[in-house]
């Protein structure tokens, strides 16, 4: 596949990556238009407003004139988001999307996420966060050593796993979150 | 290219090395004496010395060279070809060790010397036991550029007639009007020495690196 | 005698002030196609077709192992043996853009070395390629974080301008030399070339520090004015939207977190909303990317 190729497919997912990967030398707004302006070709009107309308809802519309490197992990993460959103993608990608959040913000960027889910939006999420993967997913992926174990639905999986890695790793997981409950 | 002209080249890039040589041993010293006097931070002197330094910096080698050879005899200082050959890259190099010296002491983490000061060391002994050990090595790399940096300045002291190793091979070329092979020549040899500044370079940064995980 | 030599500089002013001017335009020009050249150079460094790749850096490597007065001699010599025949001045331009582009590439190599990949790897996510991924999202952290080293190198040409005097260009050094060789004055003469050429330096070295302050100027254009901060550390953000009425400004919605939800107060500051309380009403986002 040419490189044309493989960019134009690239336009129609979007992808959320762990450290943010906000380009430093634009500012908050720039960042959401420069892939609609100059890769999708949109005309500005039209990309403005969508970018207005974006960062209003993720509340970071006073923030739009920013440098990255002024923006916390959570405001970043929302941010990289709604920049993913921007370019109107089939399918979502993200990359652990909070594990470099502080545990406040990481309910916030859930909450957001399983909105888009339950709007319809097509993602695939890397992700630690047991609760969520369970809440929200409609499959389930478990992978271990770069290769896939087991697929299943969420009840099926949480519930009865099929393999044996599987079943050591919930058994590990759910003792450590007894372990580590508050009380 | 006969062996007269190979004789003339080895000759001018024995030069070339003898006076970079002696550039490097005289002027990194001094050097580092000009960046500990300004970081002992004297009012006056430092003014005078972060001039000094600029200027020395900004300072072509070409100019600096026909300043040392034919301005100085006018105040009372008359020095053999050589000689000022040798001053004006040990000038040179002065300017630029000290801003890496300099830069390495900025650098140098203040907690060590609180600790020294804490044991009641002197200033010297503090500077020679504890400060400089550690700078030498972290200074190391940047060292060794300017050596590189040395070497490839050392044909300005050409114009006042120092026969190193460029200056042989263009006398040779115009002699012969086949100005290319011993250009050739002398990029062989200048790319030999250098290079090997470069790979010890390079070999010194690996090591520190490997050093600094350790 | 040293009287005698500000006179004698000062009747040769003009010869004086040309070389200057010469220096200045050699190194001006020379300073363009360079980082032309090196913008060019870099670009091929960083492409993914390794043959090219290595080739040309070995080529760098090669070039920062000459000394520049060898390579000029080598450009004034060499020309004429393929036939191309230019001016003294041409061919001292020429080796000092091509001798300064490799530098020039090499620096931008490392400072795109030091550059966090994931910008880059968003870019070509986002479908950025080719050029658009070079000029766009390469380019500018590259040269912002390069502008010092950039400034050096502008010295280093300055410096080496110097150089051409072997080829009998009529530039700052020469000027000087001959002004010594005829009026006798070689202190004075000297020192005011050592002391022009600092003046050019620092000219340089101020206009870096003006670029890194337009620069960093640029990208933090001020903060629009309805932002308001409340001490208690708390960031508010007052929402002018829609039009005042009864219940104050509307904003999606969004109400205090503690719940204290006074209808009547005419400016209605607004905790930065936690997004879950945005994310409450999904037709909200409907129609801003679905489709």
């Amino acid at each position: 596949m040419s490189d044309r190729e493989l960019a134009h497919i690239r336009t129609r997912i979007g992808m959320v990556f762990q450290h943010f990967a906000l380009w430093p030398h634009l500012s908050v707004l720039d960042n959401l238009t420069a892939a609609p302006l100059h890769v999708q070709r949109r005309p500005r009107g039209e990309v403005g407003e969508q970018a207005e309308a974006l960062l209003r809802k993720v509340g970071l519309w006073h923030k739009r004139d920013t440098p990255p490197s002024r923006l916390s992990g959570g405001e970043k993460q929302r941010v990289g988001i709604a920049r993913a959103l921007m370019m109107r993608p089939v399918l979502l990608l993200f990359d652990e999307p909070t594990s470099s959040l502080d545990p406040e913000l990481v309910g916030e960027v859930l909450t957001v996420m399983k909105t888009l889910a339950s709007d319809g939006m097509t993602m695939v999420v890397v992700t630690h966060e047991m609760g969520f993967a369970r809440e929200a997913a409609t499959r389930i992926v478990f992978m271990d050593q770069g290769r896939v174990v087991e697929t299943a639905e969420p009840e099926t999986f949480f519930g009865k796993p099929a393999t044996d890695r599987a079943h050591q790793f919930l058994a590990r997981y759910e003792s450590e979150k007894s372990r580590t409950q508050i009380r | 290219m006969g062996t007269g002209d190979y004789l003339a080249l080895a000759a001018g890039a024995a030069n070339t090395i003898a006076v970079s040589v002696l550039a490097i041993i005289i002027g990194a010293p001094l050097g580092l004496g000009l960046a500990l006097i300004r970081w002992g931070q004297v009012r006056g002197i430092d003014g005078i010395v972060a001039t000094i330094v600029s200027l020395l910096r900004a300072t072509p080698a070409v100019t600096l060279v026909l300043l040392v050879y034919f301005a100085l005899p006018t105040i009372g200082l008359e020095l053999p070809r050589f000689v000022a050959a040798v001053a004006t890259l040990t000038l040179g190099t002065m300017a630029y060790n000290c801003e890496i010296w300099r830069a390495t002491l900025l650098a140098f983490p203040s907690d060590q010397l609180d600790a020294a000061r804490a044991f009641g060391m002197p200033r010297g002994l503090r500077i020679r036991l504890i400060v400089l050990p550690q700078i030498a090595r972290a200074a190391m790399p940047a060292l060794v550029n300017e050596m590189t940096l040395i070497i490839k300045v050392s044909p300005a002291v050409a114009v006042i007639g120092v026969i190193e190793a460029t200056r042989a091979a263009v006398r040779i070329g115009a002699a012969t009007y086949n100005p290319i092979p011993p250009f050739l020549v002398a990029l062989a040899i200048y790319v030999g020495v250098i290079g090997t500044f470069v790979a010890a370079q390079r070999a010194l940064e690996r090591r520190q690196r490997r050093g600094a995980l350790a | 005698m040293i009287p005698r030599g500000i006179e004698v500089l000062w009747e040769q002013r003009d010869a004086v002030l040309s070389g200057l001017l010469t220096t200045i335009a050699i190194t001006v020009v020379s300073a363009l196609c360079a980082v032309l050249l090196g913008l060019t150079l870099f670009a091929l460094l960083i492409s993914r077709r390794r043959s090219v790749a290595l080739i040309l850096a070995w080529l760098i490597d090669l070039m920062r192992c000459v000394p520049f007065m060898l390579f000029c001699y080598m450009i004034y010599f060499g020309l004429p043996s393929f036939g191309i025949v230019v001016s003294n001045m041409t061919a001292g331009i020429a080796a000092l853009t091509l001798y300064n582009a490799a530098y020039i590439a090499e620096l931008l190599r490392g400072s795109f070395a030091a550059l966090p990949a994931e910008g880059i790897e968003a870019g070509q996510a986002f479908g950025f390629h080719g050029s658009r991924l070079l000029l766009r999202i390469i380019l500018p952290p590259v040269l912002l974080a390069s502008i010092p080293m950039l400034g050096n190198q502008m010295v280093q040409i300055i410096k080496d301008s110097a150089f051409l005097v072997i080829i009998a260009v009529q530039e700052l050094t020469f000027v000087a030399n001959e002004v010594q060789a005829t009026y006798y004055v070689p202190f004075a003469s000297f020192v005011c070339a050592m002391l022009l050429y600092w003046v050019l330096c620092l000219a340089v070295e101020a206009g870096v520090r003006a670029v890194l302050r337009i620069a960093e100027a640029r990208r933090c254009r001020k903060m629009p004015r309805e932002g308001r901060f409340r001490p208690s550390g708390h960031r508010t953000v007052q929402i002018l939207q829609g039009p005042p009425g009864a219940c104050g400004y509307r904003s999606f919605g969004i109400g205090r977190r503690d719940g204290l939800h006074s209808r009547t107060l005419r400016r209605r500051q607004v905790d930065a909303a936690p997004l879950h309380q945005l994310a409450r009403d999904p037709g909200q986002w409907r129609g801003l990317f679905v489709g």
